[in-house]
């Protein structure tokens, strides 16, 4: 054996610690040398998730949100499934899910469903991650998902819709009106009834019969709960209220109101008959789609100012949740946070009729901005929007919060009927103000003995 | 040689005891038992149950609370109104069946070109999927926009009704009551019908004749010897279409949901909408069970009767 060839321990060391190091940094970059770099965003996510959501008003919404989902997927290593229902489905749809324990793992609604506190699971760890980079959750979300009683998120929502007035100029200037006091539409209802184009507020058993006449209440000052969520439905405001409504019916509007389901006013407005309703963006953009020769004349404000003032409500909330029973909890929590961050584009896409509920997601001055860059006429007619997102659009239960209560009272339709029979003189208001006050009275007990209000 | 005569003999005994009625009966309807037993009783069971409990959606269990959700409920007005509303669909929808079924069974008897064509037509409504033909209806009735609606359009061309005050079909309590009875009557005509003409059918030949040499003919005839004969089949399908008006929820739900203001609501749909939707199952159990009670009643009722009136 040579010398050369012979090594010392100093060497050795050297050589081994060089070796070492070499097979290390080998075996680190080894997954890239032969996988490429990591193919999936969400490394601990794979399998499945099932959503359910509604189809939406704007077609332009779901064409951008499918196939965001799907590359959701993609990008995740998830088997995405998107199943779409009719609006009207959704409550009896998530329904059946709880009642056999099994469905979507994720399920959307229109509104919050307080009922279901208890079969969902904690939204917060979402709410607080899209918060870190998107701003506040904005307060017409908070009171609409988080129970302070249950110290629970029971949904998250991505996005809440303005519920202006749309209104025909062309008519209301033909009678020298404008309707921008409760006052003021119940002086011109007559006038427009008699050129054939009567109001066209709802009330019958369907959401927007219950959105329009619960923010009528408000205006005059009748709240169904107070901050603290008991119900503090006042007698003599509420009967002022429900005898008004009955007032501009009997000027102002046909039967048909108390028939109608949630399409049924836009309809009304589309045919050309009604001259103003209580609605989403919706009822502006499609006449502006089909090229309706009023579709100009379509003007939209903040909801008419009543004796309290001009109080209105969330047209929809837009709320996620996701079941205890979900099989994909994760893949179902990381998708609503990137869809949370991802409210910008579906704002856009949805042409304003989503607003984000993050406060720095897309923020108001930016959307007031693409507004007034709307190119169809009169100019700049949707800027107004921001100003009634901000200003004049408050939660269901407004000046409460959303629970189970009062989803109860929402969803059984309490306040239109409440309204309807003494429209169609089958109740004095006081009959039937005193009926609904004893019911809601009841609702307000029974979730109260529950613990859950 | 013994044994073998012995083995002969009980294998006999078992095939005897395995023919035997007692034996065979058992056997064959056990399977029809197990399975009513499992897919009614056993949710009937816990329906009963639930009804005596104060469970909430998604749980199958609650605090005991006795007649609790029976006090409640009788206390309210819109129960007592759907209780009310159940009946008065139920028992004028099932007189409009009987006196059309009658008639059109007696039509269909006689022979005429096209006979089987109108059979066929007549046993439509029955055959098509209800929550399809129930949405036609809706559109007939204007789907919520009265000056849409196709019946009023004819009524109108038929100077039946002024075009400037259409009826609202389904947004006036009565005209809506009125539109949900005319469907259910429509759909259990068709039933109605078939089982009256098979009770047509049996009356043997010789019956009319000797109805005939004894001088009955036209209303007499039908009112002592064809109304007698054919009332305990007709008696079953009143049976029929009593439970099927009284349980059904598809008709009221699709057309107006209970609405305008629970005036059409019924007991199904008012069940559903407390314990389905407002998720409170202990209640909408009890609101449920409220008709099996009365149900039942009738059944007995109308058996017993039908018994009475069998002519052997």
């Amino acid at each position: 054996m040579s010398e050369e060839k012979r090594l010392n321990r100093r060497e050795l060391l050297k050589k081994a610690g060089a070796g070492a190091a070499a097979v290390g940094a080998a075996g680190a970059g080894a997954p890239f040398a032969f996988a490429g770099p990591h193919k999936y965003k969400g490394r601990w996510l794979s399998g499945n998730l099932s959503l359910i959501t509604w189809v939406h008003f704007v077609p332009s919404y779901d064409a951008w949100f499918d196939p965001w989902a799907k590359a959701w997927g993609e990008a995740n290593d998830v088997q995405v499934t998107v199943d779409h229902i009719n609006n009207t489905l959704l409550d009896t749809r998530a329904a059946a899910e709880v009642a056999a324990q099994s469905g979507h793992d994720l399920f959307f609604n229109l509104h919050p469903m307080a009922l279901y506190y208890d079969q969902v699971i904690d939204h917060k760890d979402i709410v607080t991650e899209v918060a870190r980079t998107q701003g506040a959750y904005m307060p017409i979300a908070q009171a609409s998902t988080y129970s302070a009683k249950l110290k629970k998120y029971f949904a998250v929502s991505d996005s809440y819709v303005p519920d202006p007035v749309v209104w025909r100029y062309d008519l209301w200037t033909g009678v020298g009106a404008e309707p921008n006091t409760w006052e003021n539409v119940l002086k011109a209802a007559p006038k427009l009834k008699k050129i054939g184009h009567p109001i066209g507020i709802g009330q019958s058993q369907e959401l927007d019969s219950n959105m329009a006449l619960f923010a009528f209440l408000m205006c005059f000052g009748s709240f169904l709960q107070d901050a603290n969520n008991h119900p503090s439905l006042d007698t003599k405001k509420t009967v002022q209220a429900v005898n008004f409504m009955a007032q501009i019916y009997r000027v102002g509007e046909t039967p048909d109101i108390f028939s109608w389901n949630p399409a049924s006013n836009n309809n009304y407005l589309y045919a050309g008959t009604a001259s103003l309703i209580l609605n989403a963006i919706s009822a502006t953009r499609t006449p502006e789609a089909l090229h309706l020769p009023f579709s100009d004349s379509l003007w939209i404000w903040p909801i008419p100012a009543g004796p309290y003032g001009r109080l209105g409500l969330e047209h929809l909330m837009g709320c996620w949740n996701i079941w205890k029973f979900a099989q994909n909890k994760a893949n179902a929590e990381q998708f609503l946070i990137d869809l949370l961050k991802a409210g910008k584009q579906a704002t856009l896409q949805s042409q304003l009729y989503n607003f984000p509920t993050f406060a720095k997601t897309f923020p108001f001055p930016e959307i007031r901005k693409v507004a007034a860059a709307d190119p169809h006429k009169p100019n700049g007619k949707y800027t107004i929007l921001t100003t009634i997102a901000e200003k004049y659009t408050h939660n269901i239960g407004y000046p409460g919060t959303m629970n189970p209560a009062m989803d109860e009272v929402f969803s059984t339709f309490l306040i239109p009927q409440m309204f309807a029979q003494v429209s169609q003189g089958k109740l004095t208001a006081a009959q039937s103000v005193a009926q609904t006050k004893a019911q809601v009275s009841q609702i307000y007990a029974k979730w109260r003995a529950r613990g859950a209000v | 040689m013994v044994t073998m005569a012995a083995r002969g003999s009980r294998l006999k005994g078992l095939r005897y005891a395995a023919e035997g009625r007692g034996f065979l009966a058992t056997l064959l309807i056990s399977p029809a038992v197990l399975f009513i037993a499992a897919l009614v009783g056993a949710p009937l069971a816990l329906a009963v149950y639930l009804s005596f409990t104060d469970a909430t959606a998604g749980s199958l269990t609650g605090k005991w609370i006795g007649l609790g959700n029976f006090r409640t409920e009788l206390h309210d007005p819109v129960f007592r109104g759907a209780l009310w509303h159940t009946f008065l669909l139920t028992a004028i929808s099932q007189a409009i069946v009987v006196v059309c079924a009658g008639l059109l069974a007696h039509g269909l008897m006689r022979s005429f070109r096209g006979r089987w064509i109108l059979r066929f037509l007549i046993l439509l409504p029955w055959a098509a999927p209800i929550a399809l033909t129930v949405t036609g209806w809706y559109w007939i009735y204007g789907a919520g926009i009265p000056e849409a609606s196709v019946l009023n359009w004819f009524l109108i061309h038929l100077h039946l009704e002024s075009a400037t005050n259409v009826t609202n079909w389904l947004g006036t309590p009565r005209a809506a009551m009125g539109s949900i009875i005319a469907v259910q009557a429509w759909r259990t005509i068709p039933f109605a019908t078939v089982i009256f003409l098979a009770g047509i059918s049996s009356i043997p030949q010789e019956v009319d004749d000797a109805a005939a040499i004894d001088g009955a003919t036209g209303l007499k005839k039908f009112w002592y010897v064809s109304l007698p004969l054919q009332l305990p089949i007709a008696l079953v399908a009143v049976l029929f279409g009593v439970i099927f008006t009284a349980t059904d929820m598809i008709v009221p739900y699709v057309l107006t949901n209970g609405g305008p203001f629970n005036s059409t609501q019924v007991l199904t749909t008012w069940a559903f909408q407390i314990g389905i939707v407002s998720g409170n199952v202990g209640q909408g159990a009890a609101i449920a069970l409220f008709m099996l009670p009365l149900l039942a009643l009738v059944t007995i009722g109308m058996l017993v009767f039908a018994r009475k009136a069998e002519v052997t």
